[in-house]
């Protein structure tokens, strides 16, 4: 049998090449963006359609409207030019743009307090659920009660 | 019915199952027994001489074996998501409410409080720690070694199998398996019945067995040190063992709705209260 090797390269010295290690794998080790932008709502500047002036950019705001899914989010880019919009771009919020579907076929999958069946009434190959724990955790607990009543 | 071989052992403090259509050879049974003990001896916090308690002994950095990145990105990504509350940095914590090495079961006064993830660095195979941390890698490293145990086999050519390591099971048959999800406050009850098909893993994970004193138990909320309420009990099936380990740990601290971006599985969870939900697509049966 052949254990894998560790090395212990440094000790509390490594906080230089720490920092750099840091710096380096920030990106490769986090997931997919899972953090949806914050943005500042700009809808005073949309719905002006009249008289005063509106300065000419890109605005961004997010809004969040009540389906039967609940409630779901978008984020919505507007480029004004000459005062005119020129470009909406609406971006479903990932996170709820996912949950949006999901929730709505998940509707049905919830139930008030399950009582189940008893398990002589299955044909089942095998239990999952908590019963098998540690072994080591059982025989301490077993431990404990038999102190208790001892 | 019931599986041509079952080879049934105990290996890292609790009970293991290999199904095969023929009885294992020497030589794979030995190559799982040496796989079990090279994972042991990485990442046990209940044995001394593991490289975790190492880690947990003084600050340096250390060089972590292949099956170290695909754990660590995953509990890096449940981190995220989760904000914190799902972390292999609880170790202390857990050990301080009294799941130690030792299973005193007995709570300190003053439980350590749980490191935010910068505690260590993680820039593959190195893992870097500016003091002394304890790892517990218990949200998905039984899975994980489930999924290492599968390599051993298919390396073995062993053809079809079931990998049952004390409610973490990894399928590998055309023939799907009928399993019964235990009601976790009856254990003479099921509260449905999953098909795992061929490839996938099914995991569960319940507070209410491996809980102790006062409203203690196991899975803990990373961003307050303290044990989850409200959901008593997990089953997540997945592609993948260790994925489907961790997510029955972070169904315990996320909405179903949070993980769905991340991560392909389906899963059933039930409330305190004794409500169940359930994924649309459980390729199963929830008995309500």
């Amino acid at each position: 049998m052949k254990l894998p090797t560790h090395k212990k390269f440094l000790s509390a010295t490594a906080a230089a090449s720490v920092l750099l290690l840091t710096a380096a794998c920030g990106g490769s080790e986090e997931p997919a963006d899972a953090t949806p932008t914050t943005s500042e709502t700009s809808s005073a500047a949309v719905d002006d359609n009249s008289s005063a002036a509106v300065n000419d950019g890109t605005y961004e705001g997010s809004g969040e409207y009540a389906n039967q899914a609940g409630q779901s989010k978008v984020k919505v880019e507007l480029t004004l030019a000459d005062g005119k919009i020129t470009d909406v771009e609406v971006t479903p919020q990932a996170t709820n743009a996912t949950s949006k579907g999901f929730q709505q076929k998940f509707a049905s999958g919830i139930a008030d307090e399950v009582v189940g069946k008893s398990l002589d009434e299955l044909n089942v190959s095998k239990v999952s659920g908590s019963s098998l724990t540690s072994i080591g955790f059982n025989q301490a607990i077993d431990q404990i009660k038999a102190d208790a009543t001892a | 019915m019931p599986p041509p071989d079952a080879w049934q052992f105990e290996a890292i403090g609790t009970a293991w199952q290999i199904d095969t259509a023929t009885p294992l050879t020497t030589e794979a049974r030995d190559a799982i027994t040496a796989r079990i003990e090279s994972f042991d001896a990485v990442w046990s916090r209940f044995r001394d001489d593991s490289l975790v308690s190492q880690i947990a002994r003084s600050a340096g950095t250390w060089e972590l074996p292949d099956e170290a990145d695909s754990l660590l990105r995953l509990y890096a990504a449940l981190y995220e998501i989760t904000a914190g509350a799902v972390t292999p940095l609880i170790g202390r914590a857990l050990s301080d409410l009294g799941y130690d090495a030792s299973y005193s079961l007995t709570e300190r006064v003053d439980p350590a409080p749980v490191p935010s993830w910068d505690a260590i660095v993680w820039h593959r195979p190195f893992l870097t720690n500016l003091s002394p941390v304890l790892l517990d890698v218990g949200a998905a490293g039984k899975g994980l070694l489930v999924d290492l145990l599968g390599d051993v086999l298919n390396d073995a050519g062993t053809g079809a199998y079931t990998i049952d390591g004390s409610g973490d099971v990894l399928h590998q048959s055309e023939e799907s398996l009928r399993i019964a999800l235990e009601h976790p406050a009856d254990t003479s009850r099921a509260i449905g019945v999953v098909e795992l098909g061929n490839g996938q893993a099914l995991c569960a994970s319940a507070t209410n067995r491996r809980a102790w004193g006062n409203g203690l138990h196991h899975v803990l909320d990373g961003r307050t040190g303290r044990p989850t309420d409200g959901i008593i009990a997990t089953w997540v099936i997945a592609d993948s063992c260790m994925v489907a380990d961790g997510l029955a740990t972070a169904l315990f601290l996320a909405e179903p709705t949070q993980l769905m971006p991340g991560f392909t599985y389906e899963f059933v969870r039930m409330h305190a209260d004794g409500r169940v939900e359930w994924s649309p697509e459980f390729p199963g049966e929830v008995f309500r």
